[in-house]
């Protein structure tokens, strides 16, 4: 009763080339990145809000793949990350803002404040740190402030 | 019939008032998840006097610890209380595997393993949220879901729970060769509330998927056509999801209601 696999394939490229917008442009075969991708992590995967990140490090220990990774890459994952953290928005009624970093990004970090109106999208930021070099996220219960914040390992 | 259309995201907001200031669409479906985390009322000032219907995507209440719902009741339940809706939705589906983890694709449940569960926490989720749910029949890929019309009988006769029937998801069940749309006959003709949506047929295994971004299959307008008397004092919900202009999604209420 299992899916096929194209099937599976197709709706974890959909997952994560829909917010990775400037590797889906380098990337010249998609079909052959994730295959690669889902060959090695299946046994293991998880598709929550962390799979973004979860594609970035195996992708930064792949030789054949790193000419697709820079900066602006890792970052898209980590703002990739968060967008699908804010799209299970039922997991977390109370939070106003989620705060990510990742172990490939030095000094840097992705927040996302949710809407606080019916017509405004979530508003993503671009946030300095000095924690270590670590994939950790923190959550925000106080709209607009990381002020005590609790870093926490994304790992599963 | 009471013509609804789907509001999934905050940059849709605007093209939901055009087509319901137009009277193209007579109330909107709010998918709750997107949503839930800004109070009630900002809801009700952003659609004004429009009926409200609510749909809940990612409860995941079958997999959550009574506490988890505890937890998460306390936020909806006022705030169903506010919105007053016309119905309250939500999905029989598996999101995670065993271990916790999410799965690549939403999941059917084992009709045939999975009832007495499934029935208690359907009647527990009922109380917590205080309101009668309606549940959408799945867009079955798989054979796993042949005996989901047998299941879903079952199980509102025991939960007083009530279908919310997705005509394009039964229609592509029965693409797929895992369900015939006429052993929904029975469940249909007590159905008040309704979705429909397109789909699309992907190249390499021809299955039909559940998609909310193409128009309404004709087969499927067919469907629809033939339960018009049935449909005339019922909710119709048209989903779109994404790429929808207000010409497109006026265009397909068009379709729907010239069958009426």
């Amino acid at each position: 009763m299992t899916l096929p696999a194209e099937i599976i394939l197709q709706s974890i490229r959909y997952q994560l080339f829909s917010f990775l917008p400037q590797l889906s442009l380098r990337c010249q075969n998609k079909h052959k990145l994730i295959s690669d991708f889902y060959a090695e992590n299946s046994s293991k995967l998880n598709m929550d809000w962390r799979l973004p990140v979860t594609f970035l490090n195996w992708l930064c220990n792949q030789k054949a793949y790193s000419g697709l990774i820079d900066e602006a890459v890792m970052t898209e994952c980590l703002i990739s990350a968060v967008l699908r953290w804010s799209l299970r928005g039922l997991e977390h009624c109370s939070a106003k803002g989620i705060v990510l970093i990742s172990q490939h990004l030095a000094g840097k970090g992705v927040g996302l404040w949710k809407s606080e109106t019916a017509d405004a999208m979530s508003k993503l930021v671009i946030i300095k740190h000095v924690t270590p070099l670590t994939d950790a996220y923190a959550i925000s219960y106080q709209q607009g402030s990381w002020e005590g914040v609790k870093w926490m390992a994304l790992a599963d | 019939m009471q013509i609804g259309i789907n509001w999934t995201s905050p940059k849709k907001l605007s093209i939901i008032k055009q087509l319901l200031a137009e009277k193209s669409a007579d109330f909107c479906e709010v998918m709750v998840d997107n949503f839930a985390h800004l109070p009630a009322k900002t809801i009700l000032a952003a659609l004004s006097d429009t009926p409200i219907a609510l749909h809940i995507v990612s409860s995941r209440f079958l997999e959550k610890s009574v506490s988890q719902l505890q937890a998460l009741a306390t936020t909806l339940r006022p705030w169903i209380k506010a919105l007053q809706p016309i119905y309250v939705s939500d999905h029989l589906i598996k999101f995670c595997d065993p271990d916790g983890r999410y799965l690549p694709m939403l999941s059917e449940l084992d009709y045939e393993r999975d009832f007495i569960q499934t029935a208690k926490r359907v009647e527990e989720w009922q109380n917590l949220l205080d309101t009668p749910l309606f549940f959408e029949n799945h867009a079955s890929l798989t054979k796993a879901g042949r005996k989901q019309s047998y299941f879903f009988t079952r199980l509102l006769n025991e939960t007083g729970a009530k279908l919310l029937f997705d005509f394009s998801n039964a229609y592509i069940a029965q693409h797929n060769q895992v369900c015939d749309v006429s052993e929904w006959e029975t469940l249909v003709g007590q159905a008040k509330h309704f979705h429909v949506a397109g789909f699309h047929i992907d190249k390499k295994t021809r299955l039909a998927i559940d998609s909310h971004a193409q128009e309404i299959d004709a087969a499927v307008l067919t469907m629809i056509k033939a339960k018009s008397i049935k449909l005339k004092n019922s909710t119709l919900v048209i989903e779109f999801e994404s790429d929808v202009t207000v010409e497109k999604w006026a265009n397909e209420i068009s379709k729907i209601r010239n069958l009426i």
